[in-house]
């Protein structure tokens, strides 16, 4: 690790010493490509409606069960909706899993794209 | 020699051999720190979900659901909650842009020193705090279990403290997740078996247990009560209840995911897709798990019933006690022993997150400037961190003794990374504006919040009956200030605000442009660590 990086304000530990440009530029071209834009307005529009779904539907319980205790005391199968309620969840957060491993899938592509173009551009530069 | 010690031994003699190994193989930090990063996507799954499945699951949720029914089980699906944030926001950048800590990844765009040195202040507490509630935990349990034996509270403490000491000292990253990974399949294995037994006992009709369930006898106070275990509200009770409820669902969704132990298991794999394959295997195994949980729970409610399991032990031996009931001393034996390997390796992925923390967030980075004056000198430190954190934590333990009300501890664990670290690090990622002040703010507010509403709550704030012993009494003799056990509900939004607060008055907008790299490195893997 290179000690000249510390005396610097934040050049990370990590990104001395491994070849790739340190220079503000660099990234700031990356990020304001078309690809790059791409790419992450896809991770947002499944990742953040995914998660306020989930968090939204596990925020329900307690809401119900201040609001609504009857519904979460009365039986479907025998057994109360409150049971069930929890086995939603696990079931829910499993579809969510599904769809994002193949959702991911894509941004690998994408994300790879931007990552040949990078180190091309970089060798091009040296 | 009686049959859980035999059990035990195994366990113990085979860990060693992989320890041995590990030690054996290739030298050096990345190795030491991170398993090389040559750990596979299923392997590192298990581990997590080892990591995760400790014996407040394993034996605590069981226990919980058998005394509280459906409200028990909220613990349960709460545990695999937790996983969506680490799944969706948290695993695959802290893998792309980090080395070994959390702190590395904040110090890509903040200040190093300042935010790395308050950074590993939060994740020692945690792990700390985490720790002593395992040994707590361990060493009542193992002292239970080995009763007929006669080993005592302190030599069971000092027999998995020794152990964690030689697992981690020696055998690193590797071992303890091998560790970890064993242990979590004879989990698994001892879950599935036991499920089916107690489904064989209603004849393997669902509708059997759950009719049993409805109406379960217990005695209070000499009266004969019968209790429906499939409705809500044995636990969570007006008027604070459903709070009550929505902080603890609120530190699932967030608190986990800065849990240092957990997030340390990212850095084991070889590439961020390789740390998302590890989370989906997680939370198959652990949405599982807990499904089954809740058919030992009230397995264990109705075939022994609640007033069979507080005179046997009290709720941590309702799954041990069940196996007993259904298959006798030999398997009682087998899970009481997998319960030990369940505390063991919880205790020793703390030790390790804990020392590395220690060693290369702020003897290296903080201290030396990121300088490794000599080869392997965070590693050496390290090794020594990992034996003065254990050497501690087992003198608490003993010193706490075996009634002690740990539960504060682990609540307190979990609050603070919510609060502390979940906070800092989503906005890390997601925040272009974030600044230094902002993340020390942030991780300040998060730490001191919920430290200071636990020691404000009933949990530690309670008037006991005069006949209460002494080592199970609340530290403070008055009315709680703070209605909450769990301070999550208000200490998390505190985190977050102190971190917009903090950034938005320092005006620093110096390492804006960091930013750009940070994004586009978590997003793409460029410059990633190498396995």
């Amino acid at each position: 690790m290179n000690s000249a990086a510390y005396k610097g304000r934040a050049v990370s530990p990590a990104a001395v010493g491994n070849g790739l440009p340190t220079g503000g530029a660099v990234w700031n071209r990356i990020v304001e490509s078309s690809q790059f834009r791409d790419l992450v307005k896809a991770k947002r529009d499944f990742i953040l409606p995914a998660f306020l779904l989930f968090a939204g539907y596990c925020l329900l319980m307690p809401l119900l069960t201040a609001f609504a205790p009857q519904v979460m005391a009365s039986k479907v199968a025998g057994v109360s909706v409150a049971y069930w309620f929890g086995i939603s969840v696990i079931l829910l957060a499993w579809v969510i899993v599904w769809l994002y491993v193949n959702a991911a899938a894509r941004f690998d592509v994408l994300a790879n794209d931007i990552v040949v173009e990078a180190k091309h551009h970089a060798k091009k530069s040296e | 020699m009686s049959s859980p010690i035999i059990f035990f031994l195994i366990f113990i003699a085979l860990t060693l051999a992989i320890t041995y190994w590990a030690s054996k193989q290739s030298t050096g930090s990345a190795a030491y720190f991170a398993a090389g990063r040559r750990i596979m996507g299923w392997q590192n799954g298990f581990a997590i979900a080892g990591d995760f499945m400790s014996a407040a699951s394993f034996l605590g949720v069981v226990g919980l659901i058998s005394l509280f029914g459906v409200d028990g089980f909220v613990f349960a699906w709460g545990g695999l909650v937790a996983f969506m944030a680490i799944l969706l926001v948290v695993a695959e950048p802290l893998r792309n842009v980090g080395k070994y800590t959390m702190a590395d990844m904040l110090a890509y765009r903040h200040r190093i020193r300042p935010v790395t040195a308050m950074a590993a202040v939060s994740t020692l507490v945690i792990s700390t705090f985490y720790m002593i509630v395992q040994m707590v935990g361990a060493g009542a349990l193992v002292a239970l279990l080995l009763k007929s034996s006669g080993v005592s509270y302190s030599m069971a403490v000092i027999g998995v403290g020794t152990l964690m000491i030689v697992y981690v000292v020696f055998g690193g990253m590797l071992a303890t997740t091998w560790v970890q990974i064993i242990k979590a399949a004879l989990l698994m294995l001892c879950t599935v078996v036991l499920t089916i037994l107690v489904l064989g006992h209603f004849h393997f009709s669902l509708g059997a247990l759950f009719a049993a369930a409805s109406q379960v006898t217990s005695h209070a106070k000499g009266q004969e009560v019968v209790r429906d275990f499939l409705q809500p509200g044995l636990r969570f009770k007006l008027p604070y209840g459903p709070f009550e409820l929505l902080s603890l669902i609120l530190v699932f969704l967030f608190g986990t995911a800065g849990l240092p132990h957990i997030l340390s298991r990212f850095y084991t794999v070889p590439d961020a897709k390789t740390a998302r394959i590890s989370v989906v295997w997680a939370m198959v195994l652990i949405g599982a798990f807990f499904i089954m949980t809740s058919i030992l729970g009230l397995g264990a409610a109705t075939i022994l019933g609640p007033d069979y399991i507080m005179t046997h032990g009290g709720t941590n031996m309702s799954t041990p006690l069940l196996a007993r009931f259904m298959a006798g001393d030999i398997f009682f034996a087998f899970v009481s022993a997998v319960a030990f390997a369940t505390i063991l390796a919880v205790v020793s992925g703390l030790t390790i997150s804990a020392s590395t923390s220690f060693a290369h967030d702020f003897w290296t980075n903080v201290i030396h400037r990121g300088v490794e004056r000599k080869a392997g000198e965070t590693v050496l430190v390290a090794r020594v961190a990992a034996f003065f954190v254990a050497g501690a934590s087992m003198i608490i333990a003993i010193l706490l003794g075996p009634t002690a009300n740990v539960t504060v501890l682990a609540t307190l664990a979990m609050a603070v990374g919510g609060s502390a670290n979940f906070p800092v690090i989503v906005l890390s990622i997601f925040w272009r504006r974030f600044n230094t002040t902002g993340a020390l703010s942030g991780l300040i507010v998060g730490l001191v919040s919920s430290i200071g509403l636990i020691l404000i709550s009933p949990t530690v704030m309670a008037i006991d009956a005069p006949n209460v012993a002494g080592s199970v009494r609340h530290l403070i003799q008055a009315k709680a200030w703070f209605p909450l056990e769990n301070p999550a509900i208000v200490s998390i939004p505190l985190g977050f605000l102190g971190a917009w607060l903090g950034t938005l008055l320092s005006r620093d907008t110096s390492l804006e442009a960091k930013f750009d790299e940070l994004l586009v490195r978590s997003n793409t893997g460029l410059g990633a660590e190498k396995a």
